[in-house]
């Protein structure tokens, strides 16, 4: 009896594995219906004929590879367009290009930790930080020259490498109300002390003065983060970022910037949902001419506006400066831009991708649907009533976004949950300080 | 009178009850019927009914590819966890010996484990058996995961049937296997029952490791295609509740018109 019970046992297990084996034959005959629904994937086999004569005069490509990223809806398109166009241009080529949305980050985390990356990943603003050790340096590509010297070293190791091809840039700063300024008389505000005047002028008037979407905690932290530029980047008369670098910042200097988002709220110059409001509401509020700022890295909220309402004129300017004789700049980053796998088993396809992607033409397609500024020169994009401004600030000091480049990996999270508490009114300026000066202390240790 | 006001009473808090339960329903099947710009409350009816959200839905979301895929996953791991957990937990019942507790408490150990926290060795694990983006390697995860509870339900039901009943199965003949699949496993009909709804339900709905093994877009399973419609820049929340209005609809029909066997499974299983 003794005996059998064992061999039951054994045959318990044995029942597993067979079963398993068993679902390894039940998938090929489903992959079939599940193949055909993928758009991307169609390998370009029917094109072959008609492309016959541009195979010979280019390399002959050949090969599969995975692309990812974490594009929205418009530069994924954007750039499933293109990449399209590349499959066609060379037949023996198969891309699978998809977007993973708000997963992203946690998918590249597990990937990462299994060296099972993709061939070709967008690195949302983490090329260097975080994924350096897994991308192939790319100084050697044709385009490397091409990149905007302004804003090269938000892309730059401390070796002067560069690991990613980056066709747009997020340019973060200050979004105002031309109608309404004019209507109140003031110029667009150079330091925060004018903002907060201009703000209560508006108050008086009814109008929002900075409006924040905070339902979803990005934004508040948001502010905080491109705030610290002109807060503790960049500044004259302190050298905050080394301290911040070495570990030996006092965190009573972040004390101004909690105290900031609260003085706002504090003051009524925050839109009395500042809790609640969906981000899917900021275009259509500020289409309703009644928001005098934002502080933003998001400056195709501006043409959104517009579609919505052509008369909400909104215009983009540098951040306020702490004092007058601080220097404007911009928070600026990475937005879209694609590193290749180091181990990638065809590299040299990954980089004649990232080569037809850097075309001119291409990047001005990216940037035109994402109403965002290339990160390449001789790109002129199309971005309607932000061009000007662009053009107005073109010399104005891009200066890399600050939680990525002087806290510890980890901290956005903090700031989120700072941000939010802070104008929810569920944590003191000091408790909030006090939080940072934590986690930063316990993330530094980890990384 | 007595009577008839608790009666009134009784269909009070009955009608009390489905409104709770039909709010959600109401809420999505309102949500699936705004257009994305309408900014009225969640509770406000659709006054003007926008139907595009459907299509949309469909073809957007892939939703039909998806349904089938989740239909595939949720099959395939319930035979295996049922096949696999009746017959490991006959030897475990039978034979109560102190070894074979252990195994059993090692077994239900396995069911503390969260989820989560085994993932990046697991998914190191299927990258190099190249299970990412297979059936195969999210059914046989699913199931794997499911198992431990199917095993411990089924021991303890097994135990409830008397040993008496293989003993006279043998003295007819029967080999071992021949007394489980001929005497045992009819007596499990209602727990089978109870197991398939509790792990089918489990892995219809399950999102996180189909996020992870499922990363192309024609692996997608309802959950997945549903957070589709949800990213960093936009949340179309009325093209999401059309398509969970959609993938909801053949579990919701299957539970009205097989609910006599669903109720009658639970209570059996729950006597037994």
């Amino acid at each position: 009896m003794r005996k059998s019970v064992k061999s039951w046992l054994a045959i318990g297990t044995a029942a597993i594995v067979a079963a398993g084996l068993a679902g390894c034959s039940g998938s090929s005959s489903s992959d079939a219906p599940a193949a055909e629904a993928s758009k991307t994937e169609t390998s370009a086999e029917a094109e072959k004929a008609d492309t016959a004569e541009s195979k010979e005069e280019s390399k002959n490509l050949e090969g599969e590879i995975e692309i990812v990223t974490n594009a929205n809806e418009q530069t994924y398109n954007a750039v499933n367009e293109i990449l399209e166009q590349f499959m066609q241009e060379n037949p023996g080529v198969k891309i699978s290009y998809t977007t993973q949305g708000s997963d992203y980050e946690q998918l590249m985390k597990a990937r990462m930790a299994s060296n099972d990356l993709p061939d070709i990943f967008a690195t949302h603003g983490w090329s260097v930080v975080r994924y350096s050790e897994y991308l192939r340096p790319l100084n050697d590509q044709p385009w490397f020259s091409e990149i905007e010297p302004s804003f090269l070293e938000n892309v730059q190791n401390a070796d002067g490498q560069v690991f990613v091809l980056p066709l747009n840039m997020d340019q973060g700063g200050l979004l105002y109300n031309k109608k309404l300024l004019t209507e109140l008389g003031v110029d667009i505000p150079k330091t925060w002390d004018e903002l907060k005047d201009i703000c209560e002028k508006g108050k008086e008037k009814g109008y929002t003065g900075v409006f924040i979407a905070g339902k979803d905690s990005r934004q508040p932290a948001s502010l905080l983060d491109i705030a610290a530029q002109t807060y503790l980047e960049v500044r004259n008369d302190q050298d905050y970022t080394s301290q911040l670098l070495d570990g030996s910042f006092d965190w009573n200097n972040w004390t101004p910037l909690s105290q900031l988002l609260v003085d706002l709220k504090e003051s009524g110059y925050l839109n009395e949902d500042c809790v609640t409001c969906d981000t899917v509401d900021i275009a259509p509020r500020m289409s309703e001419n009644n928001v005098l700022f934002l502080i933003t890295s998001n400056m195709d909220l501006i043409r959104q506006a517009s579609e919505l309402n052509p008369d909400a004129q909104y215009g983009m300017a540098p951040i306020p400066t702490v004092d007058e004789s601080q220097e404007n700049v911009f928070a600026g980053g990475e937005r879209e831009a694609y590193g290749v796998w180091k181990d990638t088993k065809h590299e040299e396809l990954c980089l004649e991708v990232l080569k037809y992607l850097a075309k001119p033409e291409n990047v001005k397609k990216v940037c035109e649907s994402s109403g965002k500024r290339s990160a390449l020169k001789g790109v002129d994009p199309d971005l309607g009533a932000v061009a000007e401004d662009y053009k107005k600030y073109a010399d104005i000091k891009i200066s890399p976004t600050f939680d990525r480049v002087y806290l510890p990996s980890g901290m956005w999270s903090t700031m989120r949950t700072i941000g939010s508490a802070l104008m929810g009114g569920e944590m003191s300026v000091e408790e909030s300080v006090k939080t940072m000066e934590t986690d930063y202390n316990t993330l530094r240790e980890q990384n | 009178m007595k009577k008839k006001d608790r009666t009134w009473l009784q269909t009070l808090v009955a009608l009390l009850i489905i409104a709770l339960h039909i709010t959600p329903f109401y809420i999505m099947v309102n949500m699936s019927l705004k257009e994305l710009s309408d900014r009225s409350s969640r509770w406000m009816p659709a006054l003007h009914p926008y139907f595009q959200n459907y299509p949309t839905a469909i073809e957007h979301g892939n939703l039909l590819s998806a349904m089938w895929n989740t239909w595939i996953i949720a099959f395939l791991s319930v035979i295996i966890i049922v096949v696999a957990g009746a017959m490991a937990a006959y030897p475990l019942a039978r034979k109560t010996s102190r070894r074979n507790r252990i195994i059993l408490t090692l077994i239900v150990g396995v069911m503390m484990v969260p989820q989560l926290s085994i993932l990046v060795p697991l998914y190191k694990e299927m990258v190099s058996l190249k299970g990412i983006n297979h059936l195969w390697g999210i059914v046989i995860v699913s199931a794997t995961f499911h198992l431990p509870m199917a095993i411990y339900m089924y021991s303890n039901f097994i135990k409830s049937i008397p040993k008496d009943l293989d003993e006279a199965a043998m003295i007819d003949g029967c080999s071992m296997m021949q007394s489980f699949f001929y005497v045992i496993l009819p007596c499990l009909k209602s727990t089978t029952v109870s197991v398939i709804i509790l792990n089918g339900v489990g892995i219809w709905n399950d999102y996180q490791f189909q996020l992870y093994f499922l990363q192309k877009p024609a692996m997608r399973t309802i959950t997945l295609a549903i957070s589709t419609f949800f990213t960093d820049s936009k949340q179309d929340l009325g093209a999401a509740a059309a398509a969970a209005f959609i993938v909801v609809l053949p579990p919701v029909m299957a539970y009205i018109f097989l609910q006599k066997y669903f109720v009658k499974g639970a209570m059996d299983s729950a006597v037994k």
